[in-house]
Protein backbone atom coordinates (compact mmCIF):
# COMPACT_ATOMS: atom_id res chain seq x y z
CA UNK A 1 0.00 0.00 0.00
CA UNK A 2 1.36 3.39 -1.01
CA UNK A 3 1.42 5.87 1.80
CA UNK A 4 0.95 9.46 0.62
CA UNK A 5 2.87 12.03 2.62
CA UNK A 6 0.64 14.63 4.22
CA UNK A 7 0.90 18.26 3.12
CA UNK A 8 2.00 19.39 6.58
CA UNK A 9 4.41 17.24 8.58
CA UNK A 10 3.48 16.13 12.07
CA UNK A 11 5.90 18.71 13.46
CA UNK A 12 4.30 21.48 11.38
CA UNK A 13 0.78 20.47 12.38
CA UNK A 14 1.77 20.49 16.04
CA UNK A 15 3.47 23.87 15.66
CA UNK A 16 0.55 25.47 13.79
CA UNK A 17 -1.99 24.05 16.24
CA UNK A 18 -0.03 25.49 19.15
CA UNK A 19 0.10 28.88 17.46
CA UNK A 20 -3.65 28.67 16.78
CA UNK A 21 -4.27 27.91 20.44
CA UNK A 22 -1.92 30.77 21.40
CA UNK A 23 -3.89 33.22 19.23
CA UNK A 24 -7.08 32.14 21.02
CA UNK A 25 -5.51 32.37 24.48
CA UNK A 26 -4.06 35.83 23.76
CA UNK A 27 -7.44 37.01 22.48
CA UNK A 28 -9.27 35.73 25.57
CA UNK A 29 -6.73 36.43 28.31
CA UNK A 30 -5.36 39.85 27.44
CA UNK A 31 -7.77 42.76 27.36
CA UNK A 32 -6.35 46.20 26.64
CA UNK A 33 -8.88 48.76 27.97
CA UNK A 34 -8.18 51.38 25.30
CA UNK A 35 -11.69 51.32 23.79
CA UNK A 36 -10.04 51.81 20.42
CA UNK A 37 -11.33 49.55 17.64
CA UNK A 38 -8.82 46.90 16.57
CA UNK A 39 -6.38 47.45 19.43
CA UNK A 40 -6.26 43.73 20.17
CA UNK A 41 -4.76 43.20 16.72
CA UNK A 42 -1.38 44.29 18.02
CA UNK A 43 -1.20 41.00 19.93
CA UNK A 44 -3.21 38.38 18.13
CA UNK A 45 -1.57 38.81 14.71
CA UNK A 46 1.69 37.68 16.34
CA UNK A 47 0.97 33.90 16.48
CA UNK A 48 -0.61 33.91 13.01
CA UNK A 49 2.35 35.62 11.36
CA UNK A 50 5.04 33.77 13.32
CA UNK A 51 3.38 30.40 12.65
CA UNK A 52 3.18 31.17 8.95
CA UNK A 53 6.79 32.37 8.89
CA UNK A 54 8.09 29.24 10.56
CA UNK A 55 6.24 26.69 8.41
CA UNK A 56 6.54 28.66 5.15
CA UNK A 57 3.88 26.74 3.24
CA UNK A 58 0.69 28.04 1.61
CA UNK A 59 -2.18 27.35 3.98
CA UNK A 60 -0.18 27.67 7.19
CA UNK A 61 -1.84 30.96 8.16
CA UNK A 62 -5.24 29.58 7.24
CA UNK A 63 -4.59 26.54 9.46
CA UNK A 64 -3.68 28.77 12.42
CA UNK A 65 -6.78 30.88 11.73
CA UNK A 66 -9.09 27.86 11.59
CA UNK A 67 -7.70 26.37 14.83
CA UNK A 68 -8.03 29.66 16.73
CA UNK A 69 -11.44 30.26 15.14
CA UNK A 70 -12.73 26.85 16.19
CA UNK A 71 -11.51 27.39 19.74
CA UNK A 72 -13.05 30.87 19.85
CA UNK A 73 -16.33 29.60 18.42
CA UNK A 74 -16.84 26.89 20.99
CA UNK A 75 -14.89 28.04 24.03
CA UNK A 76 -14.64 31.80 23.62
CA UNK A 77 -16.61 34.61 25.15
CA UNK A 78 -16.87 36.74 22.04
CA UNK A 79 -20.22 38.07 20.89
CA UNK A 80 -20.36 36.27 17.58
CA UNK A 81 -19.96 32.70 18.89
CA UNK A 82 -19.78 30.29 15.94
CA UNK A 83 -19.37 33.17 13.50
CA UNK A 84 -16.02 33.93 15.12
CA UNK A 85 -14.46 31.25 12.97
CA UNK A 86 -15.08 33.44 9.92
CA UNK A 87 -13.01 36.38 11.11
CA UNK A 88 -10.16 34.25 12.47
CA UNK A 89 -10.01 32.22 9.25
CA UNK A 90 -10.22 35.35 7.11
CA UNK A 91 -7.24 36.79 8.94
CA UNK A 92 -5.26 33.57 8.41
CA UNK A 93 -6.06 33.48 4.70
CA UNK A 94 -4.99 37.11 4.35
CA UNK A 95 -1.66 36.50 6.11
CA UNK A 96 -1.16 33.50 3.81
CA UNK A 97 -1.79 35.59 0.71
CA UNK A 98 0.53 38.39 1.83
CA UNK A 99 3.23 35.85 2.74
CA UNK A 100 3.05 34.18 -0.65
CA UNK A 101 3.10 37.53 -2.41
CA UNK A 102 6.34 38.47 -0.65
CA UNK A 103 8.00 35.05 -0.84
CA UNK A 104 7.64 34.44 2.90
CA UNK A 105 9.97 37.29 3.83
CA UNK A 106 8.01 37.72 7.05
CA UNK A 107 11.18 38.61 8.93
CA UNK A 108 11.15 41.95 7.07
CA UNK A 109 9.36 44.62 9.16
CA UNK A 110 7.67 46.15 6.12
CA UNK A 111 6.22 42.79 5.08
CA UNK A 112 5.25 42.15 8.69
CA UNK A 113 3.44 45.50 8.78
CA UNK A 114 1.56 44.74 5.58
CA UNK A 115 0.60 41.22 6.72
CA UNK A 116 -0.57 42.40 10.16
CA UNK A 117 -2.43 45.44 8.85
CA UNK A 118 -4.12 43.50 6.04
CA UNK A 119 -5.08 40.67 8.41
CA UNK A 120 -6.55 43.02 10.99
CA UNK A 121 -8.41 45.04 8.32
CA UNK A 122 -9.92 41.91 6.78
CA UNK A 123 -10.95 40.76 10.25
CA UNK A 124 -12.71 44.13 10.71
CA UNK A 125 -14.54 43.83 7.39
CA UNK A 126 -15.71 40.28 8.21
CA UNK A 127 -16.79 41.46 11.67
CA UNK A 128 -18.93 44.26 10.18
CA UNK A 129 -20.37 41.89 7.57
CA UNK A 130 -21.40 39.34 10.22
CA UNK A 131 -23.01 42.05 12.36
CA UNK A 132 -24.98 43.31 9.35
CA UNK A 133 -25.93 39.72 8.51
CA UNK A 134 -27.20 39.26 12.07
CA UNK A 135 -29.49 42.25 11.69
CA UNK A 136 -27.65 44.99 13.59
CA UNK A 137 -28.74 48.38 12.27
CA UNK A 138 -26.21 49.43 9.65
CA UNK A 139 -26.38 53.11 10.55
CA UNK A 140 -25.14 52.51 14.05
CA UNK A 141 -22.18 50.31 13.18
CA UNK A 142 -21.08 51.82 9.86
CA UNK A 143 -20.79 55.32 11.31
CA UNK A 144 -17.19 55.43 12.46
CA UNK A 145 -15.90 52.72 10.12
CA UNK A 146 -13.41 55.21 8.62
CA UNK A 147 -11.56 55.88 11.86
CA UNK A 148 -11.97 52.23 12.80
CA UNK A 149 -10.20 51.12 9.61
CA UNK A 150 -7.24 53.40 10.42
CA UNK A 151 -6.90 52.03 13.96
CA UNK A 152 -7.20 48.44 12.71
CA UNK A 153 -4.48 49.16 10.14
CA UNK A 154 -2.17 50.79 12.70
CA UNK A 155 -2.57 48.20 15.46
CA UNK A 156 -2.43 45.25 13.06
CA UNK A 157 0.62 46.78 11.38
CA UNK A 158 2.39 47.31 14.70
CA UNK A 159 1.68 43.71 15.64
CA UNK A 160 3.06 42.64 12.27
CA UNK A 161 6.28 44.60 12.83
CA UNK A 162 6.69 42.97 16.24
CA UNK A 163 6.12 39.54 14.66
CA UNK A 164 8.70 40.29 11.96
CA UNK A 165 11.28 41.34 14.54
CA UNK A 166 10.65 38.14 16.52
CA UNK A 167 10.91 35.98 13.39
CA UNK A 168 14.11 37.73 12.35
CA UNK A 169 15.71 37.20 15.74
CA UNK A 170 14.64 33.55 15.86
CA UNK A 171 16.10 32.91 12.42
CA UNK A 172 19.35 34.71 13.09
CA UNK A 173 19.74 32.92 16.41
CA UNK A 174 19.29 29.60 14.64
CA UNK A 175 16.46 28.62 16.95
CA UNK A 176 14.28 27.79 13.97
CA UNK A 177 15.02 26.40 10.51
CA UNK A 178 16.17 29.30 8.37
CA UNK A 179 15.95 27.98 4.80
CA UNK A 180 16.22 30.99 2.53
CA UNK A 181 15.44 33.72 5.04
CA UNK A 182 17.96 36.45 4.28
CA UNK A 183 20.37 37.20 7.09
CA UNK A 184 20.41 40.94 6.53
CA UNK A 185 16.67 41.22 6.90
CA UNK B 1 7.88 41.99 -9.81
CA UNK B 2 10.62 43.34 -7.57
CA UNK B 3 10.20 43.55 -3.81
CA UNK B 4 9.86 47.38 -3.68
CA UNK B 5 7.06 47.42 -6.23
CA UNK B 6 5.16 44.74 -4.37
CA UNK B 7 5.45 46.78 -1.18
CA UNK B 8 4.15 49.90 -2.92
CA UNK B 9 1.29 47.91 -4.47
CA UNK B 10 0.34 46.33 -1.13
CA UNK B 11 0.44 49.65 0.71
CA UNK B 12 -1.68 51.13 -2.09
CA UNK B 13 -4.29 48.41 -1.61
CA UNK B 14 -4.37 49.06 2.15
CA UNK B 15 -4.77 52.79 1.58
CA UNK B 16 -7.62 52.10 -0.86
CA UNK B 17 -9.40 49.94 1.74
CA UNK B 18 -9.08 52.73 4.32
CA UNK B 19 -10.26 55.31 1.77
CA UNK B 20 -13.27 53.13 0.91
CA UNK B 21 -14.07 52.88 4.62
CA UNK B 22 -14.02 56.65 4.96
CA UNK B 23 -16.26 56.97 1.89
CA UNK B 24 -18.78 54.55 3.41
CA UNK B 25 -18.55 56.35 6.75
CA UNK B 26 -19.14 59.75 5.13
CA UNK B 27 -22.00 58.47 2.96
CA UNK B 28 -23.79 56.79 5.89
CA UNK B 29 -23.29 59.85 8.08
CA UNK B 30 -24.57 62.18 5.36
CA UNK B 31 -27.62 59.96 4.82
CA UNK B 32 -28.22 59.92 8.57
CA UNK B 33 -28.06 63.71 8.82
CA UNK B 34 -30.28 64.12 5.77
CA UNK B 35 -32.86 61.76 7.23
CA UNK B 36 -32.61 63.50 10.56
CA UNK B 37 -33.40 66.86 9.00
CA UNK B 38 -36.43 65.73 7.02
CA UNK B 39 -39.01 65.41 9.81
CA UNK B 40 -36.66 63.12 11.68
CA UNK B 41 -37.63 59.68 10.31
CA UNK B 42 -35.21 58.10 12.78
CA UNK B 43 -37.58 59.23 15.50
CA UNK B 44 -39.21 56.10 16.84
CA UNK B 45 -42.60 56.23 18.49
CA UNK B 46 -44.36 53.65 20.62
CA UNK B 47 -47.52 53.53 22.65
CA UNK B 48 -48.03 51.44 25.75
CA UNK B 49 -51.55 50.69 26.94
CA UNK B 50 -53.10 48.64 29.72
CA UNK B 51 -52.73 45.34 27.83
CA UNK B 52 -49.00 45.77 27.27
CA UNK B 53 -48.23 44.96 30.90
CA UNK B 54 -47.61 41.27 30.21
CA UNK B 55 -45.57 40.40 33.30
CA UNK B 56 -46.34 40.61 37.01
CA UNK B 57 -47.35 41.16 39.68
CA UNK B 58 -43.82 40.87 41.05
CA UNK B 59 -41.48 42.85 43.27
CA UNK B 60 -38.34 42.56 41.15
CA UNK B 61 -37.12 43.12 37.62
CA UNK B 62 -34.90 40.88 35.49
CA UNK B 63 -31.19 40.57 36.19
CA UNK B 64 -28.84 37.72 37.22
CA UNK B 65 -30.32 38.17 40.69
CA UNK B 66 -33.67 39.89 41.23
CA UNK B 67 -33.28 43.65 41.64
CA UNK B 68 -35.75 46.19 42.98
CA UNK B 69 -38.08 48.11 40.71
CA UNK B 70 -39.07 50.95 42.96
CA UNK B 71 -36.68 53.42 44.58
CA UNK B 72 -34.41 51.67 47.04
CA UNK B 73 -32.30 48.54 47.17
CA UNK B 74 -34.75 45.83 48.19
CA UNK B 75 -37.49 44.39 45.97
CA UNK B 76 -40.93 45.29 47.30
CA UNK B 77 -44.45 45.91 46.05
CA UNK B 78 -46.50 44.35 43.28
CA UNK B 79 -45.41 45.71 39.94
CA UNK B 80 -46.63 45.04 36.41
CA UNK B 81 -43.96 45.17 33.70
CA UNK B 82 -44.04 46.18 30.04
CA UNK B 83 -41.04 46.10 27.69
CA UNK B 84 -40.81 48.47 24.73
CA UNK B 85 -38.10 48.37 22.05
CA UNK B 86 -36.91 51.94 21.58
CA UNK B 87 -35.65 51.54 18.00
CA UNK B 88 -32.51 53.60 18.62
CA UNK B 89 -29.40 52.59 20.53
CA UNK B 90 -26.78 54.59 22.43
CA UNK B 91 -23.26 54.41 21.02
CA UNK B 92 -20.30 54.30 23.38
CA UNK B 93 -16.58 54.00 22.86
CA UNK B 94 -13.86 56.53 22.25
CA UNK B 95 -15.54 59.83 21.25
CA UNK B 96 -12.51 60.82 19.20
CA UNK B 97 -12.95 57.81 16.96
CA UNK B 98 -16.66 57.34 16.44
CA UNK B 99 -19.94 59.22 16.58
CA UNK B 100 -20.89 58.43 20.15
CA UNK B 101 -24.28 59.44 21.43
CA UNK B 102 -27.26 58.71 23.61
CA UNK B 103 -30.96 58.01 23.09
CA UNK B 104 -33.35 60.82 23.94
CA UNK B 105 -36.72 59.59 25.19
CA UNK B 106 -39.82 61.77 25.47
CA UNK B 107 -42.71 60.31 27.45
CA UNK B 108 -46.31 61.38 28.04
CA UNK B 109 -48.61 59.54 30.47
CA UNK B 110 -52.38 59.68 30.32
CA UNK B 111 -54.29 58.51 33.41
CA UNK B 112 -51.37 57.03 35.31
CA UNK B 113 -52.33 55.32 38.57
CA UNK B 114 -49.65 54.97 41.22
CA UNK B 115 -45.95 55.07 40.36
CA UNK B 116 -44.31 54.21 37.07
CA UNK B 117 -40.67 53.15 37.02
CA UNK B 118 -38.44 53.31 33.93
CA UNK B 119 -35.47 50.97 33.52
CA UNK B 120 -33.39 50.21 30.44
CA UNK B 121 -32.13 46.95 28.99
CA UNK B 122 -29.57 46.74 26.21
CA UNK B 123 -28.73 43.60 24.24
CA UNK B 124 -25.19 43.20 23.06
CA UNK B 125 -25.03 43.09 19.27
CA UNK B 126 -24.93 39.53 18.00
CA UNK B 127 -26.05 37.70 21.13
CA UNK B 128 -28.50 37.81 24.04
CA UNK B 129 -26.08 39.14 26.64
CA UNK B 130 -27.93 41.96 28.35
CA UNK B 131 -27.05 45.08 30.31
CA UNK B 132 -29.29 47.17 32.53
CA UNK B 133 -29.04 50.28 34.67
CA UNK B 134 -27.68 49.89 38.19
CA UNK B 135 -30.38 49.82 40.86
CA UNK B 136 -28.27 50.24 43.99
CA UNK B 137 -24.84 51.43 45.03
CA UNK B 138 -22.51 53.82 43.24
CA UNK B 139 -23.79 54.74 39.79
CA UNK B 140 -27.48 54.07 40.51
CA UNK B 141 -29.83 55.60 37.97
CA UNK B 142 -33.55 55.47 37.41
CA UNK B 143 -36.64 57.50 36.61
CA UNK B 144 -39.94 57.42 38.52
CA UNK B 145 -43.20 59.16 37.70
CA UNK B 146 -46.19 59.35 40.07
CA UNK B 147 -49.78 59.70 38.87
CA UNK B 148 -53.11 60.37 40.54
CA UNK B 149 -55.61 58.38 38.45
CA UNK B 150 -57.78 55.73 40.11
CA UNK B 151 -56.44 52.17 39.69
CA UNK B 152 -58.15 49.78 37.29
CA UNK B 153 -58.77 46.05 37.36
CA UNK B 154 -55.74 43.73 37.73
CA UNK B 155 -54.70 42.55 34.24
CA UNK B 156 -55.82 38.94 33.65
CA UNK B 157 -53.25 38.46 30.90
CA UNK B 158 -50.20 39.20 33.06
CA UNK B 159 -48.09 36.50 34.71
CA UNK B 160 -44.93 36.81 36.82
CA UNK B 161 -41.59 36.08 35.20
CA UNK B 162 -39.79 32.99 36.53
CA UNK B 163 -36.54 33.84 38.30
CA UNK B 164 -33.23 32.92 36.68
CA UNK B 165 -30.49 34.44 34.57
CA UNK B 166 -32.31 34.04 31.24
CA UNK B 167 -35.70 35.65 30.67
CA UNK B 168 -38.08 35.44 27.74
CA UNK B 169 -39.99 38.69 27.81
CA UNK B 170 -43.00 39.72 25.75
CA UNK B 171 -42.51 43.04 24.05
CA UNK B 172 -45.13 45.75 23.90
CA UNK B 173 -44.23 46.64 20.35
CA UNK B 174 -43.66 43.52 18.24
CA UNK B 175 -43.07 45.36 15.00
CA UNK B 176 -39.98 43.26 14.33
CA UNK B 177 -38.09 40.38 15.88
CA UNK B 178 -34.51 39.62 14.87
CA UNK B 179 -34.42 36.16 16.39
CA UNK B 180 -36.26 33.49 14.45
CA UNK B 181 -35.87 30.90 17.20
CA UNK B 182 -38.38 32.51 19.52
CA UNK B 183 -42.00 33.37 18.92
CA UNK B 184 -42.84 36.75 17.44
CA UNK B 185 -43.16 39.45 20.06
CA UNK B 186 -40.73 37.91 22.55
CA UNK B 187 -37.05 38.52 23.20
CA UNK B 188 -34.55 36.77 25.40
CA UNK B 189 -32.48 38.61 28.00
CA UNK B 190 -29.45 36.75 29.32
CA UNK B 191 -27.36 37.96 32.24
CA UNK B 192 -23.96 36.35 32.25
CA UNK B 193 -23.16 36.59 35.95
CA UNK B 194 -24.06 38.54 39.06
CA UNK B 195 -22.28 41.89 39.25
CA UNK B 196 -21.70 42.07 35.50
CA UNK B 197 -23.65 44.22 33.07
CA UNK B 198 -24.72 46.94 35.51
CA UNK B 199 -22.33 49.74 34.66
CA UNK B 200 -22.83 50.26 30.93
CA UNK B 201 -26.33 51.68 30.57
CA UNK B 202 -27.61 54.67 32.49
CA UNK B 203 -30.69 56.90 32.70
CA UNK B 204 -29.95 60.59 32.99
CA UNK B 205 -31.73 63.91 32.60
CA UNK B 206 -28.48 65.55 31.49
CA UNK B 207 -26.42 63.76 28.81
CA UNK B 208 -23.30 65.45 30.20
CA UNK B 209 -23.84 63.47 33.42
CA UNK B 210 -23.24 60.19 31.70
CA UNK B 211 -23.54 57.89 34.71
CA UNK B 212 -27.02 59.23 35.36
CA UNK B 213 -29.01 59.86 38.52
CA UNK B 214 -32.29 58.89 40.18
CA UNK B 215 -35.18 61.18 39.26
CA UNK B 216 -38.61 61.21 40.90
CA UNK B 217 -41.31 63.44 39.45
CA UNK B 218 -45.07 63.93 39.31
CA UNK B 219 -44.97 65.53 35.85
CA UNK B 220 -46.86 63.22 33.42
CA UNK B 221 -44.76 64.57 30.54
CA UNK B 222 -41.02 64.74 30.40
CA UNK B 223 -37.85 63.39 28.90
CA UNK B 224 -34.62 61.64 29.77
CA UNK B 225 -31.58 60.21 28.04
CA UNK B 226 -30.23 56.69 27.91
CA UNK B 227 -26.43 56.82 27.88
CA UNK B 228 -23.89 54.04 27.34
CA UNK B 229 -20.39 54.05 28.78
CA UNK B 230 -19.29 50.58 27.64
CA UNK B 231 -17.05 49.73 24.74
CA UNK B 232 -19.16 47.08 22.99
CA UNK B 233 -21.97 47.62 20.52
CA UNK B 234 -25.53 47.78 21.83
CA UNK B 235 -27.67 45.94 19.28
CA UNK B 236 -31.13 46.60 20.71
CA UNK B 237 -32.41 48.83 23.47
CA UNK B 238 -35.54 48.16 25.51
CA UNK B 239 -37.32 50.41 27.97
CA UNK B 240 -38.99 48.61 30.85
CA UNK B 241 -42.03 50.42 32.20
CA UNK B 242 -43.27 49.08 35.52
CA UNK B 243 -46.36 50.28 37.39
CA UNK B 244 -47.23 49.47 40.98
CA UNK B 245 -51.01 49.66 40.46
CA UNK B 246 -53.31 48.07 37.88
CA UNK B 247 -53.89 50.75 35.29
CA UNK B 248 -57.31 52.09 34.24
CA UNK B 249 -58.70 51.47 30.77
CA UNK B 250 -57.80 54.96 29.57
CA UNK B 251 -54.17 54.58 30.57
CA UNK B 252 -51.69 55.37 27.81
CA UNK B 253 -47.97 56.00 27.66
CA UNK B 254 -46.67 57.67 24.52
CA UNK B 255 -42.93 57.33 23.87
CA UNK B 256 -40.72 59.05 21.31
CA UNK B 257 -37.07 58.09 21.08
CA UNK B 258 -34.24 59.28 18.88
CA UNK B 259 -30.46 59.04 18.69
CA UNK B 260 -28.65 62.20 19.78
CA UNK B 261 -24.96 62.57 18.99
CA UNK B 262 -22.70 63.72 21.80
CA UNK B 263 -21.32 67.24 21.70
CA UNK B 264 -17.64 67.13 20.87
Amino acid sequence: MIKHPSYFSLYEIALLSLFGALAFVIRMAIKIPLHIPGNSGILWVLPVIIGTALVRKPGAGTYVGIVSGLLASFFGLEALHVFDILKYTAMGITVDLVSMTFGYRLDHPVVGFIAGAAGNLVKMVVNYAVHLFLGVQGTFILIGIGASSVTHLVFGGLGGILAALIVGRLCRAGVVHQDDVPDDG
Amino acid sequence: MEFGRRVVLAVGVLVMVVAASFLIDTAVWAAYLQDNDSNNPLLETATVDQEDFRHGPQSWRPYATPVAIGPGDLPSGDWYLAFVELGAVPVGGNPALSHTGSVHVDYRFTDLAGTASFSVYGLRAGDERTWTNRQSGYGTSGYYVSGTAAPGEPPRWASPLPQGDRYIIETADSSHSADDDVARGTRTFWFERTGSGLDGLHITTDPAVRKGQVTETTDPEGSFYVTYTGGNVVGDLFLMVAVDRPQPEDFELRLESTFVEDDR
